[in-house]
């Protein structure tokens, strides 16, 4: 400090000095010559000139003194500097407990919350692979009467979209397609898009190798030319130089490569290798009410999501007004491209990363208390140094040091944790998070790292800091009476803390509730059908079966052949089968029913194989299942399910023999119902299926069918001898997507769990904090008030009395922490609303359930410390 | 800068020298230097302070005010142990320095 004053006074102290030393020397020189004989006015001239240049020189000397100031006070304080860090480094090691606990803390704070961070960063935060990609936006249909949302788009009102569009700069639509390409020499499923001209032109993404497709490739449709992905030119061709030249051999095609997109392209997912120009379908797919594709347009800069709702909100409308009846009653849907892409997982994971942050904190405030504590022990070294001289500041730069050493070891460790901790989230998310190939940790996450790791030792760090430059007195003999007043502070302080600690833990113990109970309601729902002992697999037929005919045959063919395994129960097989989303969806039409515009219900609908009720186990409630009379030829038959039957006719019986159209009334037959089924939760355990209708496999002859087989053993223990018989049917198809239905069943709720079971161990680990957190003011408070305590027991108080003071003490602190915590839950929960399931965020069994268990465990974290209050000696406390 | 300037150089050699003897104030330095010398090297006094201030920087000075025999205030010098060891230094080189060019000198053949 001292020598920071000496250079701000600078110069002019310096030349002053010099001027002195300067000075001396012509004045010896004068008295010389006097004494030699000369005039002293004549002796002072003489001295002048052989002096030499008076103010040159005094000003050289000046400038070399203020160099050797600067260059001194720099070496001191980096020689300060360098005290402090290896006094604070050794006063860290010689209380290596407390240090170890202290870096683990903050080593798995930083590196778990950093970790989190670089996935959000990588979900919502970074530029996807378009140019100025928050232009971009999809666009879907939702239904304004039954509050559905989520659909695509019909190709007319896409090719609306694109032409008359103001707010969009470009726009088109895009049909996402499982293809067959041979690699190599086997052949192997593939996630295609097919793009519309104004999809590719909004993507605004130049192939790194080729060209986009010309005008005339996108409106002839016959001549197929393809795009392929980075990786799959990698991966499929070698990356050889002369892919351009080459083909790849779609479904029954060799389509010539145009080009490959570059490294990193990502469109709609990281799954897709393939980009085609959009095929001309078929008239009846060109219908307003079928909705096939998805929207994606590039809005203009200065049009707000709001301006593109309400301009193609127009466009639809004008829509309606030319072909009225069909796609009535719908609202346009609008949402940046970025959070259809990202989808549910963005709330699971903002959630953890919440979580982990909160966890954070409590364990900054856990340390936190741990350094106050530790003030007090430390005051016979810290009253040593200040009569050595060292002054309250140096106290605090001590403390301060000290904190950033951890804060930067922390951060260190931290840092390396981070990519394990990235690694272990997007492994352990069920069905994979997006973008993980953007997933990494730089510049900005490691920014984020250090800048968690200055607030951690900003909030851990601090109060000692304060409560140090508050330390009266230098000498090492205080009487107890200042003792205990200097306690009271920091008493205060800590209590502060653990009521902040218990109300965060709260927080995140109600929410883990919250979300076990979810879970636990999902898993409840009846499927409606037995899971148990079911092998599924994909079947898609070889190119040599070209007709329906052949198609149709096989599957007459593959339930008996497959029901003569041994070890099968029963066989058959769907389009769709349960616990599957993507199942296909259209409109109902009831003979002699209408519905009003826009309020028309949609039904799931599947084709299934004979026996298939029966293999699944679903109870069929009236008519009968499928059977060889089904053949494709007309009547054409359907089968529905309860809920269906009993909204439009009443009972289940009366359902049998009406007629009902699924899909576009103009394009579907009518269909009699011969069955009803029960219900069955078609697309996921969390999601009721209102309306399903099943009909037999012939009259829509589908190539590709997902086969249900019941063993009496473990299935897949039949799997050989399943696709033995398969292939005899048919030597080269294409058998997949092997799994049983109980691990289908699980993997569908596995992102549920996992989220559930990752904020319960955060809660866990809060609640555990917490504890230590009311171990330890307990503690402290017995400590601090044993004199007391001792009287009161000299004077006859019971060791029970003296426990329930401790109790009291420790319960007063939870409580008001709890009630803080609960109002904070209550308000925070709202958030985590989508991840709830049939639970209400304000659920008072949750609530009851948090606030039973944070009673157990601070009943059990002040246990300990009473029991030492009842138990101490008075006479010996109080002869201290 | 020992050896770049060659005048400096002898200069802070013969400072050293001085000091070597025991602290000394500026003037007496120049003093000493004028008598040492056989009033060979006459150098403008001022020079002297530059070149002190630039040992003291240096390190191989030690600087402090006291009061000289007539009572005087002056800025006394004396060597550092750096100060010491860099004057043992600059003697042997010089020695060397001088005996090298000497015996160029005497050559009586090219």
């Amino acid at each position: 400090m001292r020598r920071l004053l000496r250079l701000s006074f600078g110069s002019s102290d310096r030349r002053r000095d010099v001027e002195r030393e300067l000075r001396t020397h012509i004045d010896l020189r004068t008295e010389e010559l006097i004494a030699a004989g000369m005039a002293p006015e004549a002796a002072r001239r003489q001295a002048e000139d052989t002096f030499g240049d008076y103010r040159a020189i005094a000003a050289d000397c000046t400038s070399i003194r203020e160099h050797r100031d600067r260059e001194r006070s720099r070496r001191g304080s980096l020689d300060a500097l360098g005290r402090d860090l290896r006094y604070g480094a050794r006063m860290l090691l010689r209380r290596p407990r407390l240090t170890a606990v202290a870096l683990l803390t903050l080593t798995a704070g930083i590196g778990a919350t950093t970790g989190l961070f670089s996935v959000v960063y990588a979900l919502l935060l970074r530029p996807l692979p378009f140019p100025q990609d928050e232009l971009l936006v999809r666009v879907g249909e939702g239904s304004v009467a039954t509050g559905e949302s989520g659909s695509g788009v019909s190709i007319p009102l896409a090719e609306q979209f694109t032409a008359e569009s103001r707010t969009l700069q470009s726009g088109g639509y895009r049909l996402d397609l499982q293809v067959q390409v041979l690699s190599g020499s086997e052949p192997r499923n593939a996630a295609a898009a097919a793009l519309s001209p104004g999809a590719f032109a909004a993507l605004a993404v130049a192939p790194a190798l080729g060209r986009l497709p010309a005008r005339d490739e996108h409106d002839n449709g016959g001549t197929g030319v393809v795009l392929i992905s980075y990786g799959f030119w990698q991966s499929h061709f070698g990356s050889a130089p002369d892919v351009l030249e080459r083909t790849v051999q779609v479904n029954n095609s060799a389509l010539p490569v145009i080009g490959v997109m570059p490294a990193g392209f990502i469109y709609p997912s990281e799954t897709t290798e393939l980009w085609l120009p959009a095929p001309r379908l078929p008239e009846q797919m060109r219908n307003r009410a079928v909705h096939l594709v998805e929207f994606v347009g590039r809005r203009h800069a200065n049009a707000t999501l709001d301006d593109v709702q309400l301009d193609l909100q127009r466009v639809y409308e004008r829509g309606q007004q030319a072909e009225p009846g069909s796609d009535s009653g719908h609202r346009v849907e609008v949402m940046p491209l970025r959070r259809w892409m990202v989808g549910d997982s963005r709330a699971a994971v903002l959630m953890l990363f919440a979580a982990a942050a909160l966890v954070l904190l409590i364990a900054c405030a856990n340390l936190a208390g741990l350094q106050l504590a530790q003030v007090a022990a430390r005051r016979q070294e810290l009253a040593v140094r200040t009569a050595l001289g060292a002054g309250r500041w140096a106290l605090v730069r001590q403390l301060a040091t000290e904190a950033l050493l951890l804060a930067a070891a922390g951060c260190t460790l931290g840092a390396l944790l981070a990519p394990a901790v990235q690694s272990l989230i997007v492994a352990s998310y069920p069905g994979g998070l997006p973008f993980t190939t953007q997933m990494r940790i730089d510049g900005r996450v490691l920014l984020f790292a250090i800048a968690t790791g200055l607030l951690a030792v900003l909030l851990f760090g601090l109060l000692p800091a304060i409560q140090a430059m508050r330390l009266r007195g230098v000498s090492a003999i205080q009487t107890g009476f200042l003792r205990a007043t200097e306690g009271v502070g920091r008493q205060r302080a800590r209590r502060t803390l653990v009521v902040a600690e218990v109300a965060l833990a709260v927080v995140l113990v109600m929410g883990a509730a919250l979300l076990a109970r979810s879970f636990a309601l999902v898993l409840s729902k009846p499927a409606g059908f037995s899971a148990e002992q079911l092998l599924l697999l994909n079947v898609s037929l070889s190119r040599d079966r070209r007709s329906d005919q052949d198609v149709i045959r096989f599957y007459q063919e593959v339930v008996p052949r497959l029901t003569e395994v041994p070890g099968v129960i029963g066989a058959s097989g769907s389009s769709a089968l349960p616990i599957s989303s993507g199942d296909s969806h259209g409109d109902l039409t009831i003979e002699g029913g209408v519905f009003a515009a826009g309020a028309a219900p949609g039904t799931s609908y599947r084709r299934v194989l004979p026996t298939y009720f029966r293999t699944l186990q679903i109870p069929l409630i009236a008519g009968r299942e499928f059977d060889a009379r089904d053949s494709g030829k007309e009547p054409f038959v359907v089968i529905v399910n309860e809920t269906l039957a009993r909204r439009h006719f009443g009972t289940p019986s009366a359902a049998l023999g009406r007629r009902i159209k699924v899909g576009v009334p103009a394009n579907e037959p009518w269909l009699t119902i011969v069955g009803v089924v029960g219900d069955v939760r078609n697309e996921s355990l969390e999601a009721n299926d209102e309306h399903a209708t099943y009909e037999p496999h012939p009259q829509r002859p589908w190539r590709t069918m997902q086969m249900v087989v019941r063993t009496n053993r473990d299935p897949y223990r039949v799997l050989p001898a399943v696709r033995a018989a398969l292939r005899e049917l048919d030597a080269a198809a294409l058998i997949s997507d092997v799994s049983t239905m109980t691990e289908r069943i699980s993997g569908s709720v596995a992102p549920r769990r996992f989220s559930t079971q990752l904020l319960l161990s955060f809660a866990l680990l809060a609640l555990l904090l917490a504890a230590l957190g009311i171990y330890g003011v307990a503690t402290h408070m017995v400590h601090e008030r044993r004199r007391e305590l001792s009287i009161r027991m000299a004077l006859g108080a019971s060791g029970a009395l003296i426990r329930r003071l401790v109790f009291r003490q420790a319960a007063w602190l939870a409580g008001l922490g709890a009630l803080l915590g609960s109002v904070a839950a209550l308000v925070l929960v709202r958030f985590v609303r989508r991840l709830l399931f049939e639970v209400s965020p304000a659920d008072l069994t949750s609530l009851a359930a948090t606030v039973a268990l944070l009673a157990g465990v601070t009943l059990l974290a002040a246990y300990l410390p009473a029991r030492h209050a009842a138990a101490t000696q008075p006479a010996s406390i109080l002869r201290e | 800068m020992p050896g770049s300037d060659l005048f400096s150089g002898t200069l802070d050699l013969l400072i050293l020298k001085a000091l070597s003897l025991g602290p000394l104030h500026g003037y007496a330095i120049g003093r000493w230097i004028r008598e040492a010398t056989g009033e060979e090297l006459k150098i403008q006094e001022g020079v002297l302070y530059p070149a002190l201030h630039r040992l003291e920087r240096r390190g191989l000075l030690e600087e402090e005010w006291g009061v000289t025999d007539t009572n005087r205030e002056a800025k006394f010098y004396r060597l550092s142990p750096a100060g010491r060891r860099e004057l043992r230094q600059q003697q042997t080189s010089w020695q060397r320095h001088v005996a090298a060019v000497g015996a160029a000198l005497a050559l009586t053949r090219a």
